[in-house]
């Protein structure tokens, strides 16, 4: 299935390359997602993925949520706003 | 004493006084700097019940033993003051170069009482001061203020902390601002120097600071160097700045939306939001700006050259700015947001504030509440950019409405006799731009610590926002939390340096300089008791003046009261009583009285003469 990805400010960065379509096997979450498209590398301090928040379809999404072929995903990080 | 520059400056303006004092060694262990120093003096000087607008006010300039030195993030000073907003303990604090600046000059604290008979400025040169006539700069916005002292001194590198026409007719949302854009922005400061006639501040030094372990310090830059390079984060917030994050915020539920009743996801929508991103405001980007020996350097320099607001010169929004003009009042339109960004950066104002009781102002007008004809003829619907503009216009000049508005939300409700029911304030002050519904901890922050409504203080709010706490919606035992955290901002914010610094992959980063700085032994605990001798400094201040927890308020719908219907924050509503009972519990302060209890007090030290004024009858 092909479902879209929006990484919005800070989460854009996190990304191993700019994607905005990306192909999953069925049945797969947004955490099968992340792990497709974030960057690995273990010498960089990721600590801060674990505060990503999702919406697909403008609906409020965890984790395990299971996309569906088509789905529209949200994939938000907050900045320490001043 | 190294870290730092060893005197206080006192300036009496009624008298044209001027009188150099040492800093104790033992005001600077006990107080630390910034608002620790700034509110031990200012118990002190000020008699309790003083008009934060008269004569016994006393407003001070505070620097942290970090501040100008090699430490990175060490560019902070504190405004400190008596809040005519709030009518309790204030202080704000400003990155740039003007704190450094004040310790290179030979101070580490300047403190301003009584008022001029005329407009005045201080100006301060290597250790030597005087008072000088500002008449010429009288009505002139702060950047100009800022040229025109470089210029009449012929000092290129003076730098100023001023206060625009805004200040000068003391709107109470009124800020002073140096280095042209930088502001301690909040709890009227503005105000409190137009009422004593002080136009600005102008410093210029070349002393340096010494510090107690130079190579201790280099070895901690170098180490947060390393760090930085390897988050992802901190790169994201170099380039984009705090604005970076103000897509995501409005989406996630961290910016509130439409005076706070609204649903970014819903009411915005993925498209919009990222309009008043640093993504795309960044077209516009001239150079990037860094604070005095900042490694991240969030500001940027922008020209508009087109459109309906040019802008010759003007900076990128903060986060804050752009949720207060933007999410805040559904306008996603990004000139708007540049433009009244300016006006406040030039005429001297909170944009938190001036965003807040202009929602305020939209929801009346909404609701019938305030007419077309009382907002002189301005059709402020939600998302209007050109209302947006017009009316902060009106508050800037304060002309028509504007002359009432121009004093905040909860003075307008109060002056018109209505729409206090859409008021988002805690004690009289509008809210920052992120929503206790998303951090919970951030209820007891806003509505409780000794400077209310404020982002920049401690407490498990913020981590939360930003992931910290899974169980964050479980309001049980979060006092020893709370009570740890809020003592690390303390100290944090009284050392000099600037809360960013979280990004340095250090966790006691803090603790590392201050002992490196000042040569003094810095444990964890250390930091924890100073954190909360300055916390309850802070509260005895306002203890005195008369203030009891019952006056300390919060409006309901920033916790939840009533919740969301839909959205992320759907359903979220916050205990607000029991997370402050944890907090009070804790931290010994009595919930119906605020008073500490006198062995907390004790043990901590350095306020006896606080026990004497609580417990003596």
């Amino acid at each position: 299935m092909k479902v879209t990805l929006k990484a919005f400010g800070l989460a854009s960065f996190y990304l191993r390359e700019k994607l905005e379509s990306i192909e999953l096997p069925a049945g797969a979450t947004i955490a099968d997602l992340l792990e497709a498209v974030t960057i690995k590398d273990t010498d960089r301090d990721l600590s801060l993925l674990s505060a990503a928040k999702f919406f697909v379809n403008g609906k409020s999404a965890g984790r395990d949520t299971v996309l569906h072929d088509g789905d529209e995903i949200i994939f938000l990080l907050h900045l320490a706003g001043g | 004493m190294h870290g730092y520059a060893g005197k206080m400056l006192f300036v009496d303006l009624t008298h044209g006084i001027l009188t150099e004092k040492p800093l104790p060694e033992k005001l600077a262990r006990l107080f630390l700097g910034g608002y620790g120093i700034g509110a031990r003096i200012l118990y002190d000087m000020m008699p309790p019940g003083a008009d934060p607008l008269g004569p016994e006010s006393v407003l001070g300039f505070v620097t942290g033993p970090c501040t100008g030195t090699k430490a990175f993030f060490g560019s902070r000073y504190t405004l400190v003051h008596k809040s005519p907003v709030t009518g309790g303990w204030n202080d704000a604090n400003s990155g740039g170069y003007f704190g450094p600046e004040i310790k290179k000059a030979g101070y580490d604290a300047v403190f301003v009482s009584g008022m001029a008979a005329k407009p005045v400025y201080l100006l301060i040169r290597d250790g030597r001061a005087e008072i000088r006539d500002a008449s010429h700069l009288w009505g002139k916005d702060t950047k100009e203020t800022w040229r025109l002292l470089q210029e009449e001194l012929k000092q290129p590198k003076l730098r100023v902390v001023a206060i625009g026409p805004a200040g000068e007719k003391m709107s109470l949302l009124s800020c002073p601002i140096n280095d042209g854009h930088r502001a301690p922005g909040r709890g009227g400061g503005g105000a409190v120097m137009g009422a004593k006639m002080l136009k600005a501040v102008a410093v210029y030094g070349t002393g340096e600071i010494t510090v107690a372990d130079p190579q201790k310090v280099t070895e901690i830059n170098k180490k947060i160097a390393a760090n930085l390079k390897k988050n992802p984060g901190a790169h994201a917030f170099g380039q984009m700045g705090t604005g970076g994050g103000t897509g995501a915020s409005a989406l996630s539920g961290d910016t509130p939306v439409k005076n706070w009743a609204g649903v970014g996801i819903r009411d915005i929508g993925p498209e919009k939001a990222e309009l008043l991103g640093s993504a795309n405001l960044d077209k516009y980007k001239l150079k990037k700006y860094a604070c005095y020996n900042c490694p991240l350097g969030c500001g940027a320099e922008y020209k508009v050259t087109d459109g309906r607001w040019p802008l010759e010169q003007t900076e990128r929004p903060e986060y804050e700015t752009a949720g207060a003009f933007g999410a805040l009042l559904l306008n996603t339109e990004e000139d708007v947001v540049l433009k009244c960004n300016d006006i406040c950066n030039r005429y001297g104002l909170d944009t938190i504030s001036t965003g807040g009781t202009i929602a305020w102002a939209m929801e009346c007008y909404e609701n019938g509440v305030l007419t077309r004809e009382e907002l002189d003829g301005i059709d402020l619907t939600w998302g209007n950019g050109e209302a947006i503009a017009a009316l902060t216009q009106k508050i800037a000049d304060q002309e028509g409405c504007g002359a009432v508005l121009a004093h905040g939300s909860a003075y307008a409700a109060q002056k018109w006799g209505k729409g206090s029911e859409y008021l988002q304030v805690a004690s009289g002050i509008e809210l920052p731009m992120h929503d206790p519904r998303l951090g919970p901890g951030l209820a007891r922050t806003y509505q409780y610590d000794p400077t209310p409504g404020r982002h920049v203080k401690g407490g498990i709010g913020l981590p939360q926002v930003f992931g910290a706490f899974p169980d964050k919606y479980d309001f049980s035992n979060t006092g020893e939390m709370d009570v740890a955290a809020t003592a690390a901002q303390e100290v944090e914010n009284c050392a000099g340096l600037c809360t960013f610094m979280i990004q340095s992959g250090i966790p006691d980063a803090k603790e590392q300089y201050l002992a490196a700085v000042t040569g003094w032994t810095f444990t964890r605990e250390d930091s924890y008791e100073t954190g909360l001798r300055i916390l309850n400094m802070r509260h005895a201040f306002n203890l005195r003046e008369g203030l009891k927890p019952a006056d300390f308020t919060l409006s309901p719908r920033a916790a939840g009261k009533p919740p969301l219907a839909e959205g992320p924050l759907a359903g979220v509503e916050i205990d607000t009583e029991q997370l402050a009972k944890n907090f009070f519990l804790k931290v010994e302060w009595d919930l119906a009285t605020g008073k500490p209890s006198p062995e907390s007090l004790q043990r901590l030290g350095g306020l006896d003469d606080v026990i004497k004024d609580l417990y003596s009858v």
